[in-house]
């Protein structure tokens, strides 16, 4: 960076290393393939073979196929279909930010619940570091509305839903909102000052305090209405976005204050990663269970925050499901 | 599949095709607004908002297009400051021109599950420099239609399907490089296979025929509204369908993600729906995509 910060961004942020895509010419993975590999490695451990998918969802933010291209049409998700041989599935994709997974995922449950699907692949390639790139090449000042750029990991996830749910594995709540007014708080589009994507946040009015309050206030509303409390509901585990390690610890500050109750032990990946955008709560959710850190039976709540602003809740109780 | 507990009919559709609104946002945002009037309800009484235009202002991808439509229809603007009983949620549902068709399974599934009273459907398409070369092919509209609940027997959508026309050319392709220089945000390639109308004329009727068949609908007492791929691809359709092609749209171009709603607001106001037994919306676009789905009334 032309401009050095005055402060340790290890420091500030939590994040000692993240992933990048490879850009060697014969290797090179771009949102399709690592959207691919995601979803064949979920398959692969699925009872469902590609042909049995009902419906698959693509919900990455970048959707660079062939390079650095980005696809408006056809979509992803139609050339994911076709890859995998998924002969018999609807296709779409959806677009939300950071919310992205989560916002595919819940569109599958509600089809699932109406009888619509059987079953479906959610699946997101975050290929997403170029904006790191555009950010280390522009960034001239303090508090750059590109900060949060460098912070970015590139990752895939996939997520294979059926209506096969028991007491042991299921998914138990699942809402999501969008508080619209902080809309224009981050938006992702082409640089005008480089060669690249960028990604511009107006950090003091997306971190305020205010902000803080929407998801724990719509949760508390969302339990009040069933009649149950956060604490009632005995949550294992919490997986917040991961956009800093100093940002899980002020949400888990400030909602445990809105709920007066004990947050439950947030589970992170951050440190290893980044923010890796759409794909970051299953990134840790997946980290968790290949270290086996997530017991048999255990409730794990994931908590969605991204540009829109978006959030709300997915909770799950996770007895099967192995990496 | 089975018959949903709660049938998803269309409560209101609008169109604004005012060429002085240059930005993807401004026209969705307008045809709902329109829309939600037009319904007689308050803008609160939509629980989901789905955008499924493709095409928007500077290449954008960030947040969901939906959440800043959402934010000029007033919508959900802070549940911290204004609670209400079921917080909107907004999202970009993409599918081509036949976003619109998921669009509406969601929307009925949603409505089924009972997770939402209204659902509101907004689509624009404009080229990313908010102009219009003469390469871009489709015509800046937006669209809005309100799916809601219906207790009228036998009314409302009936199954989704959506055909993968497979095959080794997508007919139609729309993307992004990151060009050598700093046009990134007016950057955009349409590229059309030189037999695209033909194709996907194919596709689409070679979907409804099967799609009519399954359902048991007899095409020659059905109203087929479909995309506008060129000016007479409805009539042709119809034809080689022996189905009736709704009247003109109104709109002269190619209106994309928006041509279904642009087809079935025209119809509708003169009344066309009601001489048949059934309308049969059918799609056509990029992979190449065919999608079909009755709707009754």
């Amino acid at each position: 960076m032309s401009f050095k910060p005055f402060f340790d961004l290890e420091e500030i942020t939590g994040i000692k290393e993240r992933r990048v895509h490879d850009q060697r010419e014969e290797s090179f993975e771009d949102s399709f393939v690592l959207a691919t590999r995601a979803a064949e490695d979920a398959l692969k451990r699925s009872r469902y073979k590609a042909e049995d998918l009902d419906v698959i969802i693509s919900g990455s933010i970048v959707r660079y196929k062939g390079g650095y291209r980005h696809y408006w049409e056809p979509s992803f998700a139609l050339f994911l279909k076709r890859h995998l041989g998924a002969r018999a599935a609807q296709y779409f994709d959806v677009s939300n930010a950071c919310a992205g997974m989560m916002s595919g995922i819940f569109l599958l449950d509600r089809m699932i619940k109406a009888g619509v699907v059987r079953n479906g692949l959610v699946v997101s390639g975050e290929c997403i570091t170029p904006i790191a790139d555009t950010a280390v090449r522009e960034i001239c000042e303090p508090f750059d509305s590109q900060f949060g750029s460098l912070t970015v990991g590139d990752a895939g996830v996939a997520v294979i839903l059926d209506d096969q749910g028991s007491d042991a594995d299921r998914i138990e709540r699942l809402e999501l909102m969008t508080s619209s007014d902080y809309s224009r708080l981050c938006i992702g589009m082409p640089s005008d000052k480089t060669v690249g994507p960028a990604l511009y946040t107006n950090n003091a009015e997306m971190h305020k305090e205010d902000r803080l309050h929407l998801w724990p206030t719509f949760m508390q509303d969302l339990l009040n209405k069933d009649g149950t409390t956060f604490a009632a509901e005995g949550y294992d585990y919490i997986i917040h976005h991961q956009v800093s390690s100093k940002f899980i610890q002020k949400v888990q500050k400030h909602s445990g204050k809105v709920f007066e109750a004990p947050m439950p032990k947030s589970l992170a990946a951050v440190e290893h990663y980044g923010n890796t955008a759409s794909t970051s709560h299953f990134v840790v959710l997946y980290e968790h269970l290949k270290q086996k850190a997530i017991e048999k039976g255990a409730k794990v709540l994931l908590v969605p925050a991204a540009s829109g602003i978006v959030t709300g809740c997915l909770s799950a109780t996770i007895s099967s499901l192995e990496v | 599949m089975s018959a949903l507990p709660r049938n998803a009919v269309i409560e209101a559709t609008a169109i604004v095709d005012d060429p002085a609104i240059r930005s993807s946002i401004e026209l969705a945002a307008a045809a709902g607004r329109d829309a939600i009037a037009a319904a007689g309800l308050a803008v609160g009484d939509i629980d989901l908002l789905i955008n499924v235009g493709v095409y928007r202002d500077n290449n954008m991808v960030e947040p969901a297009m939906a959440a800043l439509i959402q934010r000029e229809l007033g919508l959900n603007l802070d549940y911290v400051k204004n609670p209400t009983r079921k917080a909107a949620f907004g999202v970009d549902l993409m599918n081509g021109a036949c976003g619109i068709f998921n669009a509406i399974s969601v929307a009925r599934s949603f409505i089924a599950t009972g997770d939402a009273r209204h659902v509101l459907i907004v689509s624009s398409d404009i080229h990313p420099s908010m102009t219009q070369p003469a390469d871009f092919p489709y015509v800046p509209v937006g669209a809005a239609m309100i799916v809601g609940a219906s207790d009228r027997p036998g009314a409302g959508f009936g199954r989704l399907s959506v055909r993968d026309g497979g095959g080794s050319s997508t007919v139609v392709e729309g993307s992004a490089t990151t060009p050598d220089d700093l046009s990134g945000r007016h950057n955009l390639a349409v590229v059309r296979h030189p037999e695209f109308a033909e194709r996907l004329l194919e596709l689409a009727a070679a979907s409804a025929r099967e799609y009519a068949a399954a359902e048991g609908i007899d095409l020659a007492r059905t109203l087929l509204v479909t995309s506008q791929i060129t000016p007479d691809f409805g009539a042709r359709l119809a034809a080689a369908l022996g189905a009736r092609a709704a009247g003109p749209t109104g709109v002269d171009g190619d209106p994309h993600s928006s041509a279904i709603t642009v087809a079935w607001h025209a119809a509708a106001a003169r009344g066309e729906p009601s001489s048949y037994d059934q309308v049969l919306f059918v799609g056509a676009g990029a992979g190449p995509t065919a999608a079909c789905a009755v709707y009754r009334p």
